[in-house]
């Protein structure tokens, strides 16, 4: 009996998202079909990048409000530089940017972002749920200056590869998804760091105790956090062929609730990245279900809020002893 | 020796990536390079109007119908221009008709006597952006305010509501054969789905 339940924990997401998926397509003949399986996993790719790195902050008991900002920022900055480059009057010159070099400048910035919000944590101790706080109205603000409040469009048919083109009958959103997720897995599995993420969510004062860098390892998981919400601004803006200075409003919910569904415990120490993405898969699945189905927007806000609450008193259940 | 060989490889690695990354040129050229946002809306739909709209490139309708009921979406994506990801392609067309109803909304034109196809030409509502986008009178990397680059629709729809469809429509009769250049927007998401509906850019009466 133990170990049934022991297994049906172990699960509980996967079984969840089978669940959801037959019962949608009992539902709805469209549900089913290519067409809609590559539409979801397109849309779930950015909630995906994104999760992965805050999957990694909330292990090591942080959390991170400012990836929906990081990412907008980033998705503009990538577009500016493209469409504009760089311009130094006093000097006459003019830099002008290859998709290459803006993809690694919106990278650097995402987690140049994600860097500071570690380092406000650690150094100044500021709780993460502020730093990030004040770093989501910053990132937006700076967005808002960067684009003058209009987005930037017509970037380009070799920029919007990346967020709408196919590779061997892949989307090329899910190739980078897949890329993430599979390092991601390798990273906190199968090395150091990663065990140290864990150890440090854990219980903080054994890892320090142990000999660990607590302020480092937190500084990298908030910088890769932001690098990965600008893969996901990348990505965002290429599909759209425009950066919008309103991008990723409330993404960090989702984000959040993909992790916790997944069964990352939001008291840090416990969780895994493929866990997330079943969640990311779950909240996709129910977003398109709920779409197929002609529910009204305002009833789907209200299923996906329901479903995060039964999956973190699911998770308070089978924990019952974590803090 | 190893760290110095791994340094090194990093180097030339960062190396290799900024050369790629970017170019630099003397603001002076750049600047010159002038864009179309720099003549203003208003300017830019005067010229077309004024200059362009009798020798811009059009496909003849018989072609064009001929074509589209083969293969539309082949077709579209071959010879239509449209906007970014949308699955709308607009074009230019020109041809001869007769005159076989008027409406309100609408003159329907008889296009080819073999087979009996007809046309509208739009005599009311004349919204949308199938002139812009079918013309190519700019892009919309011409504009940092996407307002400004929606705007010439707004001055091009206004163009043809004061100036082409007034004139024509107070003299044309049932019979007439009518000379015309405009612009069709074509959705292939819904290929079955089409009214074939010409916004005139020119209109004229033969007989």
């Amino acid at each position: 009996m133990t170990s049934v339940k022991s297994i049906l924990i172990k699960f509980q997401s996967i079984i969840a998202l089978m669940l959801l998926c037959v019962v949608l397509t009992i539902m709805s003949d469209k549900f089913l079909t290519v067409e809609n399986s590559w539409n979801i996993m397109r849309q779930i790719s950015i909630n995906v990048c994104i999760s992965v790195g805050m999957t990694m902050v909330i292990l090591t008991r942080g959390i991170d409000l400012s990836v929906g900002s990081v990412l907008a920022f980033s998705g503009a900055v990538t577009a500016g530089l493209l469409k504009y480059g760089l311009s130094w009057p006093m000097a006459n010159v003019h830099i002008g940017f290859t998709v290459l070099g803006a993809l690694l400048i919106g990278l650097f910035v995402g987690g140049a972002l994600g860097a500071f919000n570690g380092w406000m944590i650690t150094r100044f101790r500021v709780p993460a749920f502020v730093a990030t706080l004040a770093m989501l109205t910053i990132a937006r603000g700076g967005t808002m200056l960067w684009t003058g409040g209009f987005p930037i469009t017509g970037l380009g048919k070799s920029f919007g590869f990346i967020g709408t083109g196919w590779f061997l009958g892949i989307p090329m959103p899910v190739w980078i998804t897949a890329i993430i997720v599979a390092a991601a897995v390798l990273v906190t599995k199968k090395t150091v760091f990663g065990r140290h993420i864990y150890a440090v969510g854990g219980n903080e004062s054994a890892a320090r105790l142990s000999g660990i860098n607590i302020e480092k390892i937190k500084i990298w998981v908030y910088l890769i956090a932001g690098a990965l919400a600008a893969v996901g601004g990348i990505i965002l803006t290429s599909r759209l062929d425009s950066a919008q200075p309103n991008a990723g409003l409330s993404y960090e919910l989702d984000s959040i609730a993909a992790v916790v569904i997944g069964g990352t415990s939001l008291s840090g120490g416990r969780g895994s990245i493929l866990g997330t993405v079943q969640g990311a898969l779950i909240i996709g699945v129910l977003n398109s279900g709920l779409v197929l189905l002609n529910v009204s927007p305002f009833w789907q806000q209200i299923v996906k809020g329901t479903v995060i609450l039964l999956a973190v008193i699911l998770d308070r259940i089978n924990h019952p002893n974590e803090n | 020796m190893k760290k110095l060989g791994k340094k090194l490889i990093v180097a030339f690695v960062v190396g290799i990536l900024c050369y790629n990354a970017c170019y630099i040129e003397p603001l002076d050229a750049y600047t010159s390079k002038k864009t179309k946002s720099d003549l203003g809306v208003p300017s830019l739909v005067e010229d077309f109007v004024s200059n362009k709209i009798e020798h811009i490139a059009a496909i003849n309708i018989i072609e064009f119908l001929s074509k589209t009921s083969s293969n539309l979406v082949a077709y579209s994506q071959e010879h239509g221009k449209k906007l970014g990801i949308s699955s709308k392609y607009n074009f230019i067309v020109q041809g001869q008709g007769k005159v076989m109803a008027i409406e309100t909304e609408n003159i329907v034109l008889k296009v080819n006597n073999a087979t009996n196809q007809t046309i509208k030409i739009a005599a009311d509502f004349i919204f949308g952006n199938a002139i812009r986008d079918g013309s190519g009178i700019a892009s919309v990397g011409d504009y940092q305010n996407t307002m400004d680059f929606n705007n010439i629709s707004v001055l091009l729809n206004n163009y043809v509501r004061e100036h082409v469809v007034p004139p024509f429509q107070s003299k044309v009769a049932l019979g007439d054969l009518i000379e015309f250049k405009g612009a069709i927007q074509i959705d292939t998401e819904n290929p079955n789905e089409q009214e074939l509906r010409v916004i005139p850019l020119l209109l004229k009466i033969k007989s």
